[in-house]
């Protein structure tokens, strides 16, 4: 029956500009001017010579790094030669544009695009950086610890994307094939839980594990202006390959009380292959009434498991503008999902996870739960209004509804509803005077989750202002607050849940002088809980701990400064420090406040660069980097799991213009 | 579905179906946009003359006029006329008021005295000052059927529905290939965005600032069919474009909190760890009862430093724990 509606909006969002369609339809620009000529002496127009234009670069990066390479996450931390260039040749119908940067061989980025007139089009975009990981240390009780202290985890993450599109000659017909490859090598750190099973024999572990993933995905497709609509069909393929090593094996010398002797696998990452058809469609987008509309089925497999997931997803939006004062927008999303999972486990690898021989008792087998499949109807009502000019209202409406299938195994409700309703102004106060305000407030009944609130309002308000020309501010204050009084999971046993997150931003941007302009910001977020939690205790039952606090804080500051004397030399310094901060205070009723000081963290990060360019000739360039990072480790513990990291880099480049 | 709901959803249905029917028959043509369309259409007592006439006195704008011949806009040539679709007027209107009267030698006189002579520019197209859905109509009464598919949810999205118009991203221009750079692509979205840009500054972050993946990775900015401008159907779908790894399905599923990654994580920036949006174990507590707090420190510490040390399968598992529960430690 919801399909049915669904459908049924869908057709109709689509088909009701049709009538009215040709009426609103683009005419050509009234710019084409009317040539005159003489029969059989038609004008052919000249396209300028366009000179191509070339620019490469070379120089040396050396960078110094003290401590932990959290200082500088998303760099390879190495001493490189860097080179680069660009290209851009524009020779009527060709058009070719090549860009290039190569900092060091896990650090480069490549752009290329071609176009012959408006018929074909090509573009391939790589993108590759090093990622450095964590090493976390295993402290306390029994470890098992495989991978030495201190060793450096990292991921190179390749990420590469192409379109190639073709285009009927003077018709709006496109044929297209568009694909992503994605490639991430390195070595991470892998943790799990080893022993025999019982809760009195826990052997955490941890282990150096290497990784070749690589994700594929190719979409082919086609679109078309069809008379008072548009239309675009496409396919697309999706597979995740984990590469040889995707499952690791522990063996187990001797029985347990729960695990028996022998092979066992664990730490799988699986194979997996996602189809997806897609249907779009829409209207014109310059008349009073607009709509759009896209059908989207995705099946997901994993191969190694054997779980399967379909998704059939439809949605539709229209536009609707009775009057150049009013509009009005409603949006319509259905989302069908549904999961397939194994009832039974037969063996992973050839070994039999789940059989009783596995169990000394003889008695093990394994408990799945049939994953949660759910149905959700979401729909939107938004109205605008300007009663004047400078200043705009908007009114917002959400209701969504989730229905779900195997609910009372996990303990959730069957059914959650949500609402939403808000408020909004931009009201241009004078003519460098804006200011924008907005208040939401949301319900959920029976939500999934405890960290979804029953109930949350939240306002934002944000300020620009520009004095004189010279100076542009601008000031941004943003709450939200939520509350549960009945939290699902714990039942009767603890039931209160509040939340407030604040964010107030600052920033104030001044040209100083024609040529020196300066910028200086502030922001402040906190993200504050107070939840009752709930814990085991040594006899089999649970106790209380209410009302327990947890919270992130951090502030940030940043300066900088832009010093551009024309044609002469370019100066740019900056500076930033954040400062952060997270905890959670249990209470000490049976001596669990120690847990909180476990996961407390600060954290300093001041970085600071300074950059040049200076004009040796008409064409040749010279730049000089300086950046020093110095990541802190203000409290320094051996909880926290982040270290003081200081790095230094310098790059030195020339580069030259054509 | 609830029978009422579903007649109730028909009955709103049908009243839209019968209102914009109705509408269809008492204005014509669509007064809204003909209103803008009237602000687009320039002086009435001007003519259109051609941007080599144009430009044909003086040379200021050349470089302009040499990006869009460039563009592919410029590359298409009218088969009839032999002339671009697309030139100078088709944006700001008729320019015969504007060159009135200027001729070279005034030009040449005037650059010679220091001076910039100045067409009359406000005859033309005053665009800079349209409301945002007229400047967004100068470009979509030609992007509006050329199967443009980037532009399928445009009318409703984020942004048009706030009054941003096409001319607040697009510096149309900028140069011949009209696309925003990679490494201009943060500056222009937080030029509005600002709060992300401090989320960004946070210890735990997406590479955003680093320019190691961009914005749009993960948002749609002409529009999409879910909340944010996310790229793709829904939440997980975004996530796993790179994080495949985490996509499943799994034998043993983290109940349905996998279907929307937000719900632990903070996707921009966070003070915590992988982006997670509360430390553990406060974060998992949330939701979940706790393991026995009996009075060794070293237990404590053992069950509680990180969930994650034992429950390292947290997205999902095919592998049982060894009491063949799915407790994600396999």
């Amino acid at each position: 029956m919801t399909r049915l509606l669904m459908s049924l909006f869908v057709i109709l969002a689509a088909g009701i500009p049709a009538g009215f369609a040709e009426e609103a339809a683009v005419e050509a620009p009234a710019s084409q001017p009317e040539i005159q000529s003489d029969a059989g002496d038609m004008p052919v127009y000249q396209f300028p010579v366009i000179k191509p234009e070339y620019n490469i670069y070379g120089g040396y990066n050396s960078m110094h790094l003290k401590g932990s390479r959290q200082a500088e996450e998303y760099r390879v931390i190495t001493d490189s030669l860097v080179f680069g260039g660009e290209m851009r040749m524009i020779t009527y119908p060709h058009r070719l544009h090549l860009d290039a940067d190569i900092f060091s061989v896990k650090d480069y980025d490549a752009d290329v695009s071609y176009a012959y007139r408006d018929l074909a089009l090509f573009r391939f975009r790589n993108n590759t950086f090093f990622h450095n990981l964590d090493n976390v240390r295993l402290l306390f009780g029994s470890v098992n610890a495989l991978d030495a202290p201190g060793r450096h985890y990292g991921i190179k993450s390749s990420m590469n994307d192409f379109l190639v599109r073709l285009k009927a000659p003077d018709f709006p017909a496109h044929l297209y094939v568009s694909g992503s490859y994605i490639e991430k090598k390195g070595t991470r750190q892998d943790m799990a839980l080893l022993g025999s099973g019982s809760f009195n024999n826990r052997i955490r572990t941890s282990q150096a594990r290497s990784l070749d993933w690589t994700t594929k995905e190719i979409t082919v497709g086609a679109n078309s202006l069809l008379g008072p609509v548009e239309v675009d069909v496409s396919h697309t393929e999706k597979r995740f390959d984990p590469g040889s090593h995707n499952v690791l094996f522990d063996s187990y010398a001797s029985a347990g009380a729960i695990r028996n002797e022998g092979l066992f696998p664990r730490s799988m990452n699986p194979e997996t292959k996602t189809s997806a058809n897609t249907l779009r469609l829409h209207t014109l987008y310059s008349g009073g009434l607009s709509a759009s509309a896209t059908i989207t089925k995705i099946d997901r497999n994993n191969t190694d498991g054997g779980a399967k997931s379909d998704y059939f997803i439809g949605s539709g939006q229209v536009m609707w503008s009775p009057m150049t004062k009013l509009t009005f927008f409603i949006k319509y999303r259905h989302k069908e999902v549904d999961f397939d999972n194994p009832r039974s486990i037969g063996s992973i690898e050839g070994i039999a996870v789940c059989s009783p021989a596995n169990n000394a008792a003889g008695i093990y087998r394994c408990q799945i739960r049939p994953s949660v499949s759910s149905m959700t109807d979401t729909i939107t009502g938004i109205g605008r209004y300007r009663p004047f000019a400078g200043v705009a209202l908007k009114g917002e409406v959400t209701y969504e509804d989730v229905r779900r299938d195997e609910y009372r195994e996990w303990r959730i409700p069957r059914e959650t509803e949500r609402t939403a309703a808000s408020l909004s102004a931009d009201v241009r106060i004078a003519r460098n005077v804006k200011v924008m305000a907005k208040y939401t407030h949301r319900d959920s009944n029976n939500p999934a989750t405890n960290v979804e609130p029953e109930n949350a309002d939240e306002g934002k308000v944000a300020l620009s202002w520009m004095p004189f020309l010279e100076l542009n501010t601008s000031l941004g204050y943003d709450i939200a607050k939520g509350k549960s009084d009945d939290i699902y999971i714990f039942a009767a046993l603890a039931n209160k849940r509040e939340t407030k997150r604040q964010r107030v931003i600052a920033q104030v941007s001044y040209l100083l002088l024609k040529d020196l302009s300066v910028g200086l910001s502030y922001a402040y977020m906190d993200n504050k809980v107070r939840q009752d939690l709930v814990y085991s205790d040594t006899a089999g039952g649970a106790f209380a701990d209410t009302s327990v606090p947890g919270k992130d804080v951090a502030r940030t500051y940043m300066v900088d400064a832009s010093y551009m004397p024309k044609g002469k030399f370019l100066l740019n310094a900056g500076i930033s420090h954040t400062n952060s901060r997270g905890s959670f205070s249990p209470s000490n009723i049976l001596g669990q406040a120690v847990i909180g000081d476990f996961s407390r963290v600060e954290t300093n990060e001041t970085v600071l660069s300074l950059a040049g360019k200076y004009p040796i000739t008409k064409t040749v360039e010279m730049g000089l980097q300086y950046r020093y990072v110095y990541f802190e480790d203000v409290l320094d513990r051996p909880y926290d799991d982040v270290d003081d990291g200081r790095v230094h880099a310098i790059l030195l480049t020339m580069r030259k213009e054509w | 579905m609830n029978p009422i709901k579903s007649v109730l959803i028909m009955l709103f249905l049908s009243g839209i179906v019968l209102t914009a029917c109705e509408s269809l028959k008492t204005v014509k043509p669509m007064l809204p946009m003909k209103e803008y369309e009237k602000m687009l259409v320039g002086s009435l007592e001007a003519e259109y003359v051609g941007t080599d006439t144009c430009l044909a006195a003086c040379h200021y704008h050349d470089d302009k006029k040499k990006n869009l011949d460039a563009s592919t806009m410029g590359v298409q040539i009218s088969k009839k006329t032999h002339m671009p679709i697309v030139n100078c007027e088709s944006c700001h209107g008729p320019g015969s008021l504007a060159i009135e009267g200027i001729t070279r030698e005034q030009v040449e006189e005037d650059a010679k005295n220091g001076k910039k002579t100045k067409c009359k520019y406000e005859t033309l197209i005053d665009i800079r000052n349209l409301p945002a859905p007229a400047k967004s109509l100068v470009c979509l009464k030609c992007h509006s059927k050329y199967a443009e598919f980037n532009l399928h949810t445009w009318n409703t999205g984020v942004h048009a529905v706030n009054d941003v118009s096409c001319s607040d991203c697009h510096e149309i221009h900028m140069g011949p290939d009209l696309m925003i750079r990679k490494e201009e692509m943060e500056n222009l979205c937080e030029k509005c965005h600002f709060t992300v840009k401090a989320e960004f500054s946070l210890p735990s972050h997406h590479p955003i600032h680093e320019k190691k993946i961009f914005c749009t990775g993960c948002h749609e900015p002409h529009g999409s069919e879910i909340e944010k401008n996310l790229k793709k159907m829904t939440v997980k779908e975004v996530c796993v474009q790179c994080h495949a790894d985490k996509e499943g399905p799994y034998t043993f599923e983290h109940a349905e909190n996998m279907e929307d990654c937000t719900t632990c994580h903070s996707p921009h920036g966070s003070v915590n760890n992988n982006l997670l949006k509360a430390r553990q174990p406060f974060l998992c507590l949330q939701c979940h009862i706790g393991h026995r707090t009996s009075a060794s420190a070293t237990t404590k510490g053992e069950l509680y430093l990180r969930c994650t040390d034992c429950h390292s399968r947290i997205h999902g598992t095919d592998i049982p724990a060894a009491s063949g529960t799915g407790t994600f430690t396999q």
